[in-house]
């Protein structure tokens, strides 16, 4: 069953190397180079900008004493949950050069949207969650002694964050900056929507333009995926160097005084909540509610996009997201429960290589795997064009995500609790009713809702593997915006917006807070 | 009578040899202790005893029912062996009730609720437990989540029970009451012990015989008298292993 992610990899590579004179004439070709050097530029900025944002932010609302922290750590972490192609529909509503809603406030043309500066500003504000989360983590196990120690050596406020907190936090931040690295290389919903505008043209994209020509471009598409895996692969790297572990009881951290600057920085970080996280969420959402997109004279609104629901299409999208998402979560959570539990509780040879390569898909640009699938799955058994091939990438694609939440679960309960139950005399259905259920519970509950939430509203493999009778709510949105029809596809948008949040404050529930964001 | 008898147990991970050749016999009723430092094997003896591990070598009869013997091919899975026993870590599962927990080998065996609850709340009483049935393991302290363990070992009147290290995450004031609490409910029970400590004191003074251990094997074996003299030479256990 791994094989049904390691595969395709392997086949793309082989595509790619049998196609000798392709290979070498796809990526030496201008294009290439141009789409390279562009996945880069847009790699490098999105990076630094998120790694800017989420630090100050995760600084700012651990160790000062800026108001309001609770609800700030709970808004900035939203957009986390949120698909980047729905931040890219936002923003494309908000600031497109002539009908965009910040421009009909600030003049026509003031922000453009199509533009590398408008993709990397939306990028930045879907990734920079990694950040935030990962430096938070950081900073709420380092021991607050330390700064409290260069404090009384004489140091000053920006001393300390330049002497002490910033080397606490790089770890984190190199780590995060590595992964958001790799997710905006991979990206394909948001360069697309907003790249094909501007002219701009990534790895990710042209790999869908050639594979989308037909059979005869899978070779030249294949050539890309190799270039762009090799992108995936900087991160491992960063991330293979060794950092220490941050240890020391977390006790209550002496706050920074912002002093005079405390209501700056308040306004300011109001300012990014409310520009970068519910502004987008409004402009979907009142959207879906215009005649024509952009007008927001009370006349033109309307009910009559809901309408939208009961087209064909658009309504089989929803079923079949719901139906996929669903079912991949549930096999991945039994996939995936039987890798964590080989890895957590035997002593199997081999196995940090068997969650190693569950994770690599994960890891893998999302149009490379896309590619390997269907390389893999035309002949003998031809799943290209039906649902089960959209199944397979979905589950291959999250298992990891899923064997790590369960992974985590099991690592928590003792061997002696089974132990004591066998002793008692309990074995096989019982000992797994009585004892393992109510204890691993919690974690693969959890575990079905990391994948179904993706899932649901998955994009770059879907819009690849997808076809007429098979159409997602990603795919069937992303068609919908590609053909003008943005208020339709705003319907979409909300209704993903509304069930990935909904999914969230439940798993939140569920778990007690532990899950979710 | 029988008790246990382990002949020529052998055991080792990966290729780390922990036990050589172990022989010992127990008299029904009786209480030994396997004094010793960590690792050396005195706990693999009584996971072995208890099924939760399968010797490489050797054999184990537990009254007169022989539960493993590897040149024969027996192997009695521990659930089947009705042995009772108590973990170091107490191994109280947290999502059930007190009550729940020291009744669940009752319920295993599927006896008839009313029956069960009442079998149970006797042996709580007995461990001192009255009046907390109702009590979730995290609302107990240390040495309350303890005697939840032992109230569970002893709940089927198992012939045998053992006892892994039971006492040391306890307070020293309350390790000399609850070793004290073990010794008494046994001499009332009658049932055979098999203890493992690495607390020289504690042997000495709750056991018939001891069995001093060194690098998987036998050192010396005596009444408290006969061996005492080598229990204070056995080397001095670090209390945070």
């Amino acid at each position: 069953m791994l094989l049904l992610g390691i595969l395709p990899l392997i086949l793309v590579a082989l595509k790619a190397a049998g196609a000798g004179g392709v290979f070498l004439e796809t990526v030496t070709a201008p294009e290439a180079w141009d789409a390279t050097l562009a996945t880069l530029q847009l790699s490098v900025g999105t990076t630094l900008l998120a790694v800017g944002l989420g630090t100050s932010l995760a600084w700012l609302t651990t160790r000062t004493d800026l108001p309001w922290k609770g609800f700030f750590r709970g808004t900035l972490t939203i957009p986390y949950i949120i698909p980047p192609y729905i931040a890219a529909v936002a923003w494309i509503t908000l600031a497109n050069p002539s009908v965009g809603l910040l421009n009909q406030l600030l003049g026509e043309g003031a922000l453009n949207i199509y533009s590398m500066t408008g993709l990397t500003w939306v990028l930045a504000l879907s990734f920079y969650p990694y950040v935030f989360l990962t430096v938070r983590a950081a900073l709420e196990s380092a021991d607050p002694s330390l700064e409290d120690a260069a404090r009384m050596s004489g140091a000053g406020t920006w001393r300390v964050l330049k002497d002490v907190s910033l080397p606490l936090m790089r770890p984190a931040m190199i780590a995060s900056g590595g992964l958001v690295f790799m997710a905006t290389a991979s990206a394909f919903g948001a360069p697309m929507l907003i790249g094909n505008s501007a002219r701009l043209h990534f790895l990710s994209t042209n790999i869908y333009d050639a594979a989308a020509s037909g059979l005869g471009g899978m070779a030249q598409a294949s050539s890309l995926a190799c270039l762009l895996f090799i992108f995936a692969l900087v991160p491992m790297l960063l991330r293979a160097r060794h950092y220490a572990v941050l240890t020391g009881k977390a006790s209550r951290p002496t706050l920074v005084r912002l002093g005079r600057a405390r209501r700056w920085v308040l306004g300011a970080v109001t300012s990014f909540v409310a520009i970068g996280i519910l502004l987008p969420a409004l402009a979907v959402a009142v959207t879906s509610f215009l005649r024509t997109a952009g007008d927001l004279r009370p006349g033109n609104f309307t009910l009559d996009n809901f309408g939208a629901l009961r087209e064909a299409a658009n309504g089989r999208a929803i079923l079949n997201s719901f139906g996929l998402a669903a079912v991949a979560a549930t096999a991945a959570v039994v996939l995936g429960g039987l890798i964590a539990w080989v890895q957590v509780k035997t002593r199997t040879r081999g196995r940090t290589w068997l969650s190693g390569l569950a994770a690599l898909p994960l890891a893998t640009p999302g149009t490379v795997l896309a590619l390997g699938l269907i390389l893999a799955w035309t002949t003998p058994l031809r799943l290209t064009g039906t649902l089960a091939i959209l199944l397979v990438a979905y589950v291959a694609k999250y298992v990891a995500l899923a064997a790590r939440s369960i992974g985590e679960g099991l690592g928590t309960v003792d061997d002696a609790l089974p132990e004591a139950a066998r002793v008692s005399g309990a074995k096989g259905v019982f000992l797994l009713r009585t004892i393992w259920v109510p204890l691993v519970l919690p974690s693969v509950v959890a575990g079905w809702f990391l994948v179904f939430m993706p899932a649901f509203s998955e994009l770059t493999m879907s819009v690849l593997l997808a076809d007429t009778g098979t159409e997602t709510i990603g795919t069937q949105l992303y068609k919908l915006r590609d053909y003008g029809s943005p208020t339709a596809a705003s319907v979409l948008a909300t209704v993903v917006l509304a069930l990935v949040i909904g999914s969230n404050l439940l798993l939140r529930r569920l778990s007690g807070g532990r899950y979710g964001v | 009578m029988n008790g246990v008898t382990c002949q020529g147990l052998t055991k080792s991970f990966d290729d780390n040899l922990v036990l050589k050749g172990f022989d010992l016999e127990i008299a029904r009723g009786e209480f030994v202790s396997l004094l010793g430092a960590s690792g050396c094997g005195k706990t693999t003896v009584l996971r072995l005893v208890a099924g939760l591990e399968e010797p490489d070598a050797g054999r184990v009869t537990v009254g007169e029912r022989v539960v493993v013997d590897v040149s024969e091919r027996v192997f009695v899975p521990p659930e089947a062996r009705r042995i009772g026993m108590v973990f170091q870590s107490y191994a109280v599962w947290p999502h059930m009730t007190v009550l729940e927990n020291a009744a669940y080998p009752l319920r295993v065996r599927g006896m008839a609720a009313k029956e069960r609850d009442e079998a149970t709340r006797r042996i709580l009483d007995l461990v001192g437990l009255a009046g907390l049935e109702a009590r979730k393991p995290s609302q107990l302290s240390g040495g309350q989540q303890q005697r939840v363990a032992l109230a569970r070992g002893l709940v089927m009147q198992p012939d045998v029970l053992l006892l892994d290290e039971p006492l040391s995450n306890l307070d020293a004031k309350l390790r000399v009451r609850m070793r004290r609490d073990i010794r008494r409910i046994q001499e009332q029970t009658g049932f055979t012990v098999l203890y493992v400590t690495h607390d020289q004191e504690e042997a000495l003074e709750i056991s018939d015989r001891l069995v001093i251990m060194e690098a998987g094997e036998v050192l010396a074996l005596g009444t408290p008298d006969e061996v005492r003299d080598h229990a204070f030479m056995a080397p001095e256990e670090d209390a945070h292993a």
